[in-house]
């Protein structure tokens, strides 16, 4: 449950991460990629994935195309120019981030 | 282990589950969307399990969807639809007013304007009827043959929707300026109500064109998504 509310908040990275790493993808392959990355410890649901997806593309970081494939029209996902940019970026800001956290997690307070 | 592939037949029932699940997934959009994904899962489920039955198969596969089943999906691509044309929309608008058809416009509105002035027009009447007309051009221009299309587009009905939702937010601000007109006829100068026509005009006449440059990008989607329709049915 936990683990599942750290993974929501950095799924925007994630996704970048995933196209930056496979070039394209559609949505049942990133789920896929993300359980099987994390051995089975980690899902993302379709209703967390479809609407960040959908926002990226909004936000112009991610490129559609569609392929006939299986007799079903699949769409794809990659990264656009600005994706490619933002994708490091993001990527920098979460190391950053878990960096401050393990900070946090080790803090003691200094007394005297 | 070969991963097991469901057929057109099999496709065909997944559809029908789908449809079964609300009629808002009927449409072949938004149809598009989902079954890609639910076949995706489908077909992991009976690859795992191979005496699994298809039944079995999509009634799980959809459990997993979560208790909101297609709906989160569903909703997040129309309403990131209605987001690319309302970015569509002021896009075209900025466009537009830096096209050569703005200085016709322009020249069109600064007419009307000094017209306004010289004549010093500003009873409560001349602009009570004026916007109201306005919005009826509007209204008769681009949305009634936009909400038409919604009808009789059978394939990409969600399109026109979301270019319609996304086209009639600024309608609101011509009622809006109405307002401001008309409270503003007892104190407004006769040359402040020369500018605003001129605005009132020339914001109306772009927005005529918007219209017509948005309607085609519709069309435009609309037509590659039956395209991809008929591609999969056949």
């Amino acid at each position: 449950m936990e683990s599942g509310k750290i993974i929501k908040g950095s799924l925007t990275t994630i996704i970048l991460q995933l196209l930056r790493n496979n070039g394209k993808m559609y949505g049942y392959e990133m789920t896929k990629a993300v359980r099987e990355g994390s051995r089975g410890k980690t899902e993302i649901t379709e209703a967390a994935l479809y609407p960040a997806l959908h926002k990226l593309e909004e936000e112009g970081l991610l490129q559609t195309e569609t392929e006939m494939v299986g007799g079903r029209m699949r769409k794809y996902y990659k990264l656009s120019r600005q994706g490619k940019k933002e994708s490091a970026r993001y990527l920098q800001v979460l190391e950053e981030r878990m960096a401050d956290l393990k900070k946090i997690l080790k803090y003691r307070l200094k007394h005297g | 282990m070969d991963n097991r592939v469901l057929n057109k037949e099999e496709l065909q029932a997944l559809q029908q589950f789908i449809r079964s699940r609300s009629v808002a997934f009927a449409d072949p959009a938004v149809m598009l969307e989902l079954l890609d994904h639910f076949a995706c899962k489908v077909e992991a489920l009976m690859t795992e399990n191979r005496q699994m039955s298809l039944e079995e198969a999509m009634k799980q596969a959809h459990r997993s969807f979560g208790v909101k089943g297609f709906a989160p999906l569903s909703e997040s691509f129309k309403a990131g639809l209605q987001s690319r044309y309302k970015r569509t929309y002021s896009f075209l608008y900025k466009k537009k007013c830096l096209s050569v058809h703005a200085l016709g416009i322009a020249a069109l509105a600064i007419l009307v304007g000094q017209i306004t002035y010289i004549l010093q027009v500003n009873s409560i009447s001349f602009w009570a009827e004026l916007v109201p007309l306005l919005i009826i051009t509007t209204y008769a221009t681009g949305i009634y043959p936009m909400r038409l299309k919604r009808s009789k587009n059978k394939y990409a009905a969600v399109y026109y929707e979301a270019a319609l939702q996304a086209s009639t937010h600024q309608i609101g601000w011509f009622v809006f300026l109405q307002f401001v007109l008309i409270g503003g006829v007892a104190f407004l100068p006769f040359l402040w109500y020369g500018i605003l026509l001129g605005v009132l005009v020339f914001g109306f006449g772009i927005n005529l064109l918007v219209h017509y440059e948005l309607m085609k990008q519709v069309d435009r989607d609309a037509a590659e998504m039956e395209q991809n329709w008929r591609q999969m049915a056949s």
